[in-house]
């Protein structure tokens, strides 16, 4: 009998040690290599060991040394300078300013500079990958009780909405360069045994950030650009190897404005990726799977649909996990279903709302409703 | 002659309707029932009895139907093959319970052995009776084994392994002869639980079994599997028995084992060549209903071991867990594969 096997989007939260280096790092502080690597590594093994123990098959390196899942790109790629824009808020925070400035004031978001493109974009310092690398390397590598391992890099197209371009002509050259550039991140992580994953909200949270003035068709126009980029810079990358996450912003708020997946899946089922990671728990989301059970799903594409939330501290009671992995075993089939969180446990480095321990129970919780899916539970007696 | 070889049969249970009883709540529960489980039962206690009695006709028409020879009551007015005798005996607490072990090691709610174990009254014998008044079919009861019965429930009385065991085969055994006399054709006891402990089982089984069976002369048949296929998948399944060639030496005409599902190698029948076999040709963990070709296949690989006088064709185990529609299909691809085989067999002799 086949088993649900069980991942997370890849960010998991990163202790006090941690993240006071990664922001000295990044404020251009002095940081000791050595040191870095060592407090990276063995945050990094003892990540592992945590997903391990709660029953994750497929882990990650927890993005231990990002500050941000697609902001670290500036230690890579060349062309990059902090800047001064002001941060776009999303459409419906803004539509409830009494709530949003509570939230700002709580200090509940993240605060990191913001970079700019100013120059031409290549991959100019393979070395922060080759330490990442390494660490996840040094921590999945012997062990017998994990089934895979993956590392994050951002889709072309959320670099592109994120960090604002003063150097190429058009968004379509800007989006271009970013693919061209991040081609080699991509390649490199799968030539080093990993499963890549693609984190890109542009292809849904863009929607209410940065085009939340224009029409959904003038949207979906867009992302449609954003897979063609991002299938481009997959090109020599087998589909089997990558997976992509698709969300609407790991935060708690409204929601309301968030472009419904009927309106996106046609372009998200034309990305390349095997593997699709998406929203499915949390309140503004989780009616979705008959989206899914209604649309012409190719044979070959496997579900990681989020079964949990990872905006709120609650604990998904594991009958609920399996639950919701029971629909989407009823539109694909086991083989084809990967239980899968909503998004990252640690988003942002230093930030985020989930209880570190808690984090540990909620992933414990997916694996126990995957086995209750799996019909994996085992029984206390059978006669 | 032909006519009454490869004679069908069912293990004992039949799916009970879900009007009756909360079927998702009963296969949720990860254990078959040792306590009393009032809670399960859909109807009013004081209508209870009656909804069963249709029930269990509904269940004996169906056997019927589907062509089955040797029909049960379908045990519907159990809730397990085991709780409704012995929670009923003096001597077992089921209402102050204790909590053991269960077999896969964690903490289980079961009855207490609390005094010596006695059959105060009968407790099946109603059910054969009333079995008796509805069908002109042979009849069998199916009746806990007593080494079953004594891993069921947590001793605080006896310290004694053996003494227990025997007490509770004394009263299966005043059971089963009340049982024949309300017209019982066939007396089954159910023994699953000899593979869980097959040491104690060597020293403790065989006699037990004698015990139970002394004196009956009706056919007597002691069925073994290795756990409902509804809540142990097939590929977690042994391919073959710890316990089985010992009971080569025990009173009972008939063995009965579960062979389809964990596709037994039926070599160790060879080992129960006194004994009549009531063989598994269902495969209960497969949901789909099995064709009549592939039941008579599974039947001819029997007979490549066990002569056709001495081969009875069954499910694998009790039909409870199963979809009724899927239990009436399975069973009339019993009764049409045996009438497969059973023509080959007469165009040979």
């Amino acid at each position: 009998m086949s088993r649900i096997l069980t991942t997370h989007v890849g960010s998991l939260p990163r202790e006090q040690d941690v993240v006071d280096m990664i922001f000295a790092q990044d404020d251009g502080r002095a940081v000791d290599d050595a040191e870095f690597e060592r407090v990276i590594g063995a945050a990094v093994a003892d990540r592992v060991q945590h997903q391990v123990e709660a029953g994750v098959d497929l882990v990650s390196d927890g993005e231990m040394s990002k500050i941000g899942y697609a902001t670290y790109v500036r230690h890579r790629l060349s062309g990059f300078e902090l800047g001064d824009y002001p941060r776009a808020t999303p459409a419906d925070l803004d539509a409830f300013p009494t709530f949003r400035d509570r939230q700002v004031a709580s200090g509940a978001g993240p605060k990191y500079k913001r970079p700019v493109c100013r120059g031409p974009i290549t991959y100019a310092n393979p070395e922060p990958l080759r330490r990442d690398l390494a660490a996840l390397h040094a921590a999945v590598d012997g062990r017998d009780d994990l089934t895979g391992a993956f590392m994050n890099a951002p889709s072309p197209g959320i670099v592109a909405l994120f960090l604002p371009n003063e150097h190429y002509a058009s968004t379509d050259d800007y989006l271009a360069a970013l693919a061209a550039a991040m081609r080699a991140e991509y390649e490199a992580i799968v030539a080093a045994g990993f499963t890549l994953q693609i984190d890109a909200p542009d292809l849904a949270m863009g929607r209410h950030i940065m085009y939340r003035d224009q029409p959904d068709d003038v949207f979906v126009e867009r992302i449609a650009t954003h897979i063609d980029a991002l299938n481009d810079a997959l090109t020599d990358i087998p589909a089997d190897r990558v997976r992509l996450h698709i969300c609407w912003g790991n935060y708690e708020g409204p929601h309301h404005f968030d472009i419904g997946v009927s309106k996106i899946i046609g372009q998200v089922l034309r990305s390349k990726p095997q593997t699709l990671l998406f929203e499915a728990a949390n309140p503004r989301h989780a009616h979705e799977w008959k989206v899914w059970r209604d649309a012409p799903i190719p044979d070959d594409k496997v579900l990681a649909p989020g079964v949990i939330d990872t905006s709120t501290n609650y604990i998904e009671h594991p009958e609920l996990v399996a639950e919701r992995l029971g629909r989407f075993v009823d539109i694909v089939g086991t083989e084809r279903v990967v239980a899968g969180t909503d998004c990252g446990f640690g988003t942002w480095a230093g930030f985020g709302p989930i209880d570190h321990d808690i984090c540990w129970a909620k992933l414990a919780a997916l694996a126990e409703g995957a086995a209750l899916a799996s019909g994996n539970s085992p029984p206390e007696e059978v006669t | 002659m032909t006519e009454s070889l490869l004679q069908t049969t069912v293990v004992g249970s039949y799916p009970q309707p879900d009007s009756l009883i909360d079927r998702e709540r009963l296969s949720n529960l990860s254990y078959v029932p040792r306590t009393a489980r009032p809670d399960l039962w859909r109807v009013d206690p004081r209508h209870l009895a009656a909804a069963q009695d249709e029930a269990t006709i509904a269940a004996v028409r169906a056997m019927e139907a589907a062509g089955i020879d040797v029909v049960t009551d379908g045990e519907i007015r159990r809730e397990s093959y085991s709780n409704r005798f012995a929670n009923a005996l003096d001597g077992i607490d089921a209402i102050t319970t204790a909590v053991g072990t269960s077999s896969a090691g964690r903490p289980m709610e079961m009855p207490r052995v609390v005094g010596p174990v006695r059959r105060a009254h009968p407790v099946e014998v109603g059910d054969m009776t009333f079995l008796r008044g509805i069908t002109e079919h042979r009849a069998k009861i199916t009746l806990p084994g007593p080494f079953t019965m004594s891993r069921q429930a947590v001793d605080e009385f006896y310290d004694d392994d053996e003494e227990l065991i025997m007490d509770l085969a004394g009263a299966v055994n005043d059971e089963a002869h009340d049982l024949v006399a309300a017209g019982a054709d066939v007396i089954q006891l159910d023994e699953p639980w000899v593979r869980y402990d097959p040491e104690a089982a060597r020293r403790f089984a065989v006699p037990a079994i004698d015990r139970a069976l002394a004196g009956l002369e009706v056919e007597t048949v002691v069925h073994i599997c290795f756990g409902y296929a509804a809540l142990m998948p097939g590929s977690s399944k042994r391919s073959g028995y710890p316990f089985l060639a010992e009971l080569a030496d025990c009173r009972a005409d008939t063995i009965s084992i579960e062979a389809a599902q964990p596709r037994l190698d039926l070599a160790i029948l060879d080992d129960l060549a006194d004994k009549r076999i009531m063989l598994g040709v269902l495969d209960l963990g497969d949901p789909e209903v099995e064709t009549a070709e592939t039941v008579a296949e599974r039947i001819r690989a029997g007979l490549r071991h066990v002569d056709p006088e001495r081969l009875i064709p069954a499910p694998d185990c009790g039909m409870k867990y199963l979809p009724e529609a899927t239990a009436f299909g399975k069973l009339q691809s019993l009764a049409a594969g045996a009438a497969i085989v059973r023509a080959e067999v007469g165009a040979r002799t």
